[in-house]
């Protein structure tokens, strides 16, 4: 097996961030770039949900379809495929996300980030075969997803209403914005469209679904368990977890809800 | 087909997948990109010559008790040989000493505690400590061998200390786990986990709100839901 140096490969990354930072650069000339830094959040998440009523009957029906068909389908991937395997799907599904994170990297203006983006899928494709080892998050060069919807919140663009979509499920005005964006963009979608393959990206898209909820399988249950008002627990924890991915899950960011002393309980 | 054939694939199945399970495990050992990632901290006690360093005691200390906390509920959930009633008395007295469930129980009900009647505070508090063991010790009776490595801390506030974790599990990606752990005149204890970002804090006061609000901003709505628990 080829197996550079590690002096060579440390050159070859920081030619990679060089190149990115450059790149990234010239793109943003006269743009200006939050770093995010001044985003420091204090617990409390705001949630707008002027459609509830709307939203929790589509929550209802989501729920139903989802204990017939999907939660039964999801559980059975994990039974059946053997956990390597399942890694390695979701590292190939991972790797494939690699363009439209870079991109979101870079106009969230975390070069780092996206130097991150570039030694992960080349190392990862190249050296893991084709992705499907996670080769460079071995070493610490963790993934991190990154899409529209939190690059727009770093521009200081609010969540907007809450939305429960049917079989999609929820997210905010601002992520589904976000998805759209980063569907439409997604370079894999223009060539397999272009080469009139729509069907693999079609199978593409309901493999990540699948396998986001397969993912999610335990989480879901338990909050499901634990919760009286599913619905709104779900609400919080969505929130909860898109405020952590936007600060990028720094351990120097609180992300948690500052709890008060109560001395007089 | 015959089943030659059959046995050949199955064969091949097999040795592709210990194959990803070989190269995966070789990866994890070789250090291809070390220079140039983050350092990984391999060694379970490694932080604590990190927190020693900022000569931080409080610190030093949160981590030492949530890496015990840790291997406490661990070993006891990994043991097989003990009954489902014995594991759950354990699971809560576990519970009651480490976790401050009046804080927590409070923290949940967020601004409907000061509407509440003291009759009403009272039954709140003994039926969420019941939830509570009720809710987790279901979630940790399918306990798979994972493992809580604590790899760091920060102060936040005046008394607590985050203190953060990762759940490691066989072939899944890690966890992260932060623990909110308060600390009164050197006794620990945790008042919140937060997990991926999600405070189970928060989650449950959004959704005891939820529950209060739609039910006329009574807590009564809420005492009729917990009773049934």
């Amino acid at each position: 097996m080829f197996k550079p140096k590690a002096a060579d490969m440390n050159n070859i990354v920081w030619n990679f961030k060089a190149l990115v930072a450059l790149s990234a650069m010239v793109l943003l000339v006269g743009g200006c770039a939050s770093n995010g830094e001044d985003r420091v959040m204090a617990g409390e998440v705001e949630v707008s949900d002027p459609f509830e009523k709307a939203n929790r009957a589509i929550f209802s029906f989501n729920t139903a379809v989802d204990k017939a068909v999907i939660h039964p389908v999801a559980k059975g991937y994990n039974a059946v495929v053997p956990n390597p395997a399942r890694t390695g799907i979701d590292n190939a599904l991972k790797n494939l996300r690699s363009p439209a994170n870079f991109a979101n990297q870079v106009l969230q203006g975390d070069f780092d980030g996206a130097g991150n983006v570039v030694v992960r899928a080349v190392v990862n494709t190249l050296l893991g075969l084709g992705g499907l080892v996670d080769l460079a998050g071995h070493e610490g060069i963790e993934y991190e997803v990154e899409d529209f919807g939190q690059t727009l919140a770093t521009w200081g663009v609010g969540h907007g209403p809450y939305l429960v979509v049917p079989i999609l499920g929820p997210s905010s005005t601002r992520d589904y914005i976000g998805y759209a964006v980063d569907s439409f963009a997604d370079p894999l979608r223009w060539y397999l469209f272009n080469i009139e393959e729509e069907g693999i990206y079609y199978g593409k898209v309901g493999a990540d679904y699948l396998n986001l909820r397969a993912s999610l399988v335990d989480v879901l249950e338990d909050l499901e368990k634990s919760s009286i008002d599913y619905y709104a627990a779900t609400r919080s924890a969505y929130y909860q977890r898109r405020e952590a991915l936007v600060n990028d899950q720094g351990s120097d960011v609180i992300t948690a809800p500052a709890i008060p002393d109560y001395d007089d309980y | 087909m015959n089943l030659g054939s059959l046995i050949m694939q199955r064969r091949f199945l097999f040795s592709s997948v210990l194959a990803l399970g070989l190269v995966s495990g070789i990866a994890s050992h070789a250090s291809l990109l070390s220079t140039s990632a983050a350092p990984v901290l391999n060694s379970r006690f490694a932080h604590f010559v990190a927190a020693n360093a900022h000569g931080d005691e409080v610190a030093l200390a949160a981590e030492k008790f949530v890496a015990a906390l840790a291997d406490q509920g661990i070993g006891f959930l990994s043991d097989k040989k003990i009954t489902e009633e014995k594991r759950r008395a354990e699971f809560k007295a576990l519970l009651n000493k480490n976790f401050d469930m009046n804080t927590i129980a409070r923290f949940s009900l967020g601004r409907y505690w000061r509407s509440a009647t003291q009759a009403q505070r009272d039954e709140y508090v003994v039926l969420f400590k019941k939830m509570i063991v009720d809710v987790y010790s279901a979630r940790f009776s399918d306990y798979q061998g994972q493992e809580i490595e604590v790899v760091g801390s920060r102060k936040e506030g005046e008394r607590d200390i985050l203190v953060h974790s990762l759940l490691r599990q066989d072939g899944g990606p890690d966890v992260k786990v932060d623990w909110r752990v308060r600390n009164r005149s050197g006794a620990y204890q945790v008042i919140d986990v937060i997990v991926e970002g999600v405070s189970m804090a928060m989650t449950q006061r959004s959704d005891f709100s939820s529950v209060v609000q739609r039910g006329g901003g009574d807590v009564e709505a809420l005492l009729v839901h917990l009773r049934q628990e």
